[in-house]
């Protein structure tokens, strides 16, 4: 239930451009040739946060106000958290001026964005988020609880954290932008632990969604009891398995691809020699079975929302269409280096972070099939579940991987035989993208993530 | 915006007051109310280019109830009555939801104040009086230096971190406290080439001083830094790859530390040990390590760690001696888990941010000395084995068995060092791990944070000091 803001929070919202207006008027006796003034509040309105037996809520707000300040050529940037205030404003835009003349020029620094009409009118808000009653909350948790004791005969513990959360920000800068938006999120995630005799093993499950959806968190605990429980009983990797195919269940997908993509599609890699796809544009980079899009006006999206971090409309673009590379993801300041429009890929990490180039919500375009019917297709592999360790280790300019995956299946002819002691998979993500040989039909959101299940060739096991 | 000047903090004090005075109005039966402010300075460079500069201030209140042997957190970055008054009510309200769901009761421990009687790390120059500007051209002019004599660099990449705060906590049953916590470091990354072979390595040295330590403290001191960042990628460069098996060990204090902190230290922690998360659950007293092994969490920050007198309780910071001669002798508590532990309280409750509540957390935790005087000698000891320096991380299984990455590594043989190793994983189990430790040096080292600190219950990064000695190890599985 998606609905529009309501007369109170336009008003509330409104003052937070107001500040960022003010602080904006007084940029030039600030010594600041163009500034741009980022104000959020965020509300989170429930945390409940699950550690065994022991159970801690939490709600609060935080307030921040994130400037960034031009001088001459060089761009300084400074954030502090509220009460928002004009004097805050004034205080935080202060240091930004100093930190941009500590800087030395950046001669490829142009200007800070122009206004365009956003295509988005706000992100997505869910009027239920915003007045469920904290009690009704807790209890679909204890319900959610209870549903992992029943899933696992063997659940010794579960850890875990649930929440509603609300976020508004206005955005403005000297040259026109102003912008106003608010956003709801829900999210969860869950460890269960089981135990049978000496053998421990543990699982993770998650979610998020713009709106409340109470079936996903009754399914949570239970989600990752389940798992935890399927892992009982794992034996040594076969000796004689020692490469294959790897089916990569939904849920681990961004792991093994995001840091890898990030890096290469960035246009200011690009443009600094560092992305190994600098001069592949147009051409084939991944399987044709890949279909990859960047969406920030997706009705889903967890980074949807009218703009991005800079006040540039968020877009819509196909990255990569059928394994062939179709663009890179611009900020204003890669754009203006190569004089095109930015693709309003400037993500703020959080409200307290300097915009950088990143995806939005990133969609792989489903094909067909359940995680059973990827598995039922393949003839002797792997299939990893629930979480990895150790790929944010990854170079990306190498993108060599070597991932211990706890949650571990060996498949042959089609069927699961067992669960696997933690397993290390190595593989090369460039390699991976190009032996994509099947894409499932089950996509779900894994933080901005849109993925179904894949399944790769040519990894190696240990 | 200086860090909160004295009239201010009478007139925190006063909203800390309303605050517990709310909660307590609202049905609580114990409060704490916390007034959280810190301030950042982050500089990175790229060679000798300034490729960003943050500055985050964070600051607000936050209150923690207490309700029938539950809590409840509420925050709020407004310092105003009405807003504290509306917090305090959310945490009352919020430990009353935690009733419904918690099945463990809490009982806040009886507390007659005391003072931290810890040492006390100089702070001449507070770091934020220093002109940023100064510090921008103390690290260039070192690494311009670096530039100039180093022709094998590749890349490098330092970063200058540094950090002031100030804590006000007022509690319902009369605790007072006002400290500030206070860090300077520095980090550095360097990618060199020699004949065709490219090696890497890093470096950091961070400390509760003040920007003096920049200046006075060698291990610190940029220039020397970062020559000990190139001189570690130009040994990696030539490193040889090390057959993975079986391999006696000695480990420098900082790869000792990551493994008292991330490995043992974790395992300590009341919420941990409540909840029977950690495996040392019910075995205060029993051997778990050889005679070699004490292990102490601290808010004495040793020489160079990180300065935490009180914690977020209000309570004093005491020195934990968790493991002493192979003894597991205490865990790490705080007002809330202490009594339920029927154990000393040793003031460990931390928070990142006034957004966070205070749960079971580390301070500086480190081995304890042993009597060898010197590395070379542990070399003898083990006769032939690894040497591993720093840490580039890595992951602990709830089973206890841990895996890290040694940010150095080289081959010993015949007490001295023969030759760098390339990528070397040190893999055990940590009871076995403390079973054969061998021996230890008289020196103890505790470094405080530069980049990142401790994550724990979505609260990421926390300061934290670590260290040791360097330790000796009969065997560990070390693989490449």
């Amino acid at each position: 239930m998606i609905v529009s803001l309501c007369l109170s929070e336009v008003i509330c919202m409104s003052a937070l451009l107001d500040i960022a207006k003010r602080a904006i008027t007084r940029a030039s006796e600030l010594g600041a040739d163009e500034i741009e003034v980022f104000v959020a509040r965020q509300h989170r309105l429930t945390v409940v946060e699950v550690l065994s037996e022991d159970v801690l809520v939490s709600s609060g707000v935080s307030e921040a106000i994130a400037v960034r300040a031009v001088v001459g050529r060089s761009l300084g940037f400074a954030a502090a958290t509220g009460p928002l205030t004009e004097d805050l404003a004034l205080e935080v835009a202060k240091r930004a001026v100093r930190v941009a003349r500590a800087k030395p020029e950046d001669p490829h620094f142009k200007h800070l964005p122009d206004p365009r009409r956003p295509l988005l009118e706000h992100g997505p808000v869910d009027d239920r988020i915003l007045s469920l009653d904290d009690s009704e909350l807790v209890s679909r948790v204890a319900e959610s609880l209870r549903r992992a004791q029943s899933a696992s005969p063997h659940l010794e513990r579960v850890e875990g954290s649930v929440e509603r959360l609300h976020t508004e920000f206005a955005i403005a800068n000297s040259r026109g932008i102003e912008r106003v938006d608010s956003g709801t999120w829900f999210e969860g995630w869950a460890m269960a632990l089981v135990k049978r005799d000496s053998e421990m093993r543990q699982a993770l499950w998650y979610f998020v969604s713009r709106r409340y959806e109470e079936e996903k968190l009754l399914a949570l605990f239970g989600e990752a009891a389940k798992i935890a429980e399927s892992c009982l009983g794992a034996k040594d990797l076969p000796p004689d398995v020692r490469t294959g195919d790897v089916i990569l269940e939904s849920l681990v997908v961004p792991w093994i691809f995001a840091r890898v993509l990030g890096f290469n599609l960035n246009a200011r890699n690009v443009q600094e020699g560092r992305s190994v796809w600098r001069d592949k544009l147009g051409e084939k980079i991944a399987s044709e079975k890949l279909t990859l899009v960047d969406d920030g006006t997706h009705p889903e999206g967890p980074l949807s929302a009218s703009v991005d971090g800079e006040g540039v409309p968020m877009q819509r673009k196909v990255v990569i269409d059928r394994g062939v590379l179709k663009t890179f993801l611009y900020d204003s300041y890669a754009a203006h280096r190569e004089g095109k429009e930015s693709t309003g890929n400037a993500v703020r990490d959080s409200p307290m972070s300097e915009p950088r180039v990143s995806f939005t919500n990133v969609i792989i375009e489903p094909g067909s099939g359940s995680l059973d019917d990827l598995v039922a297709e393949v003839e002797r592999g792997i299939l990893i579940r629930s979480q990895i360790l150790g790929a944010h280790l990854v170079d990306p300019m190498k993108g060599v991987l070597a991932v211990t995956c706890p949650n571990a299946f060996l498949v042959v002819n089609g069927e699961i035989k067992h669960p696997l002691r933690p397993v290390i998979v190595s593989l090369n993500v460039f390699d991976a993208l190009r032996s994509i040989k099947r894409v499932g039909g089950d996509s779900r959101w894994v933080w901005a993530w849109r993925t179904p299940s894949l399944v790769v060739s040519g990894a190696a096991f240990a | 915006m200086s860090l909160t000047p004295y009239y201010e903090v009478l007139a925190v004090f006063e909203l800390l007051e309303v605050a517990i005075e709310e909660a307590l109005k609202a049905g609580a039966q114990f409060a704490i109310a916390r007034y959280d402010e810190s301030r950042r300075t982050l500089i990175e460079f790229e060679r000798d280019r300034v490729i960003s500069v943050q500055q985050p201030s964070v600051s607000g209140i936050g209150i923690v109830a207490y309700v029938g042997g539950f809590k409840g957190y509420g925050f709020t970055p407004e310092l105003t009555r009405d807003a504290v008054r509306e917090a305090a009510r959310k945490a009352v309200k919020m430990a009353r939801l935690s009733a419904t769901l918690a099945k463990q009761k809490l009982s806040v421990a009886e507390y007659k104040p005391e003072e931290y009687k810890g040492f006390v790390p100089p702070m001449r120059r507070d770091p934020a009086k220093v002109e940023l500007s100064e510090k921008v051209s103390r690290v260039r002019d070192a690494i311009g230096d670096a530039l100039a004599r180093w022709k094998e660099l590749v890349s490098l990449r330092v970063t200058y971190v540094d950090l002031r705060g100030k804590k006000l906590i007022l509690t319902s049953d009369g605790i007072k406290r006002e400290w500030e916590p206070y860090l300077v470091g520095l980090a550095a990354y360097a990618v060199v080439r020699v004949n065709g072979n490219i090696g890497s390595s890093h470096e950091l040295f961070g400390a509760s001083r003040g920007f003096e330590l920049l200046d006075e403290v060698k291990m610190a001191r940029p220039e020397e830094l970062i020559d000990r960042a190139i001189r570690g990628a130009k040994d990696m460069a030539v490193a040889r790859r090390l057959t993975p098996g079986r391999y006696a060990l000695v480990c420098d204090p900082r790869f000792a530390g990551v493994i008292a902190h991330e490995s043992f230290g974790h395992l300590t922690e009341a919420d941990y040990v409540l909840n029977r998360i950690s495996i040392l659950h019910g075995r205060l007293g029993e051997r778990i390590g050889s005679e070699h092994v004490t292990i102490c969490d601290s808010g004495d920050p040793v020489n160079f760690g990180w300065f935490q007198p009180y914690d977020d309780d209000g309570c004093a910071c005491k020195t934990a001696v968790l493991c002493e001669r192979g003894v597991l002798k205490q865990f790490l508590t705080t007002r809330d888990t202490a009594p339920l532990l029927g154990v000393e309280l040793t003031g460990n409750a931390r928070a990142i941010d006034f957004a966070h509540p205070p749960v079971p957390r580390m301070r500086n935790t480190y081995f304890g000395a042993g009597d060898f005087s010197s590395r070379e000698e542990l070399f003898e000891l083990i006769k032939r084995g690894v040497y591993v320096e720093g840490s580039l991380g890595g992951q602990v299984e709830p089973t206890g068995t841990f895996t890290f990455g040694a940010n150095r590594a080289y081959w010993v043989e015949n007490g001295e060092i023969k030759h760098p190793l390339k990528a070397v994983n040190v893999r055990a189990h940590i009871l076995e791990f403390l079973r054969n430790v061998i021996g230890a040096t008289r020196d103890v080292l505790v470094e405080g944070p530069v980049l990142g600190g401790c994550g724990k219950r979505g609260q990421s990064p926390l300061p934290v000091g670590l260290g040791g000695p360097y330790l000796a190890v009969r065997e560990a599985i070390v693989g490449g």
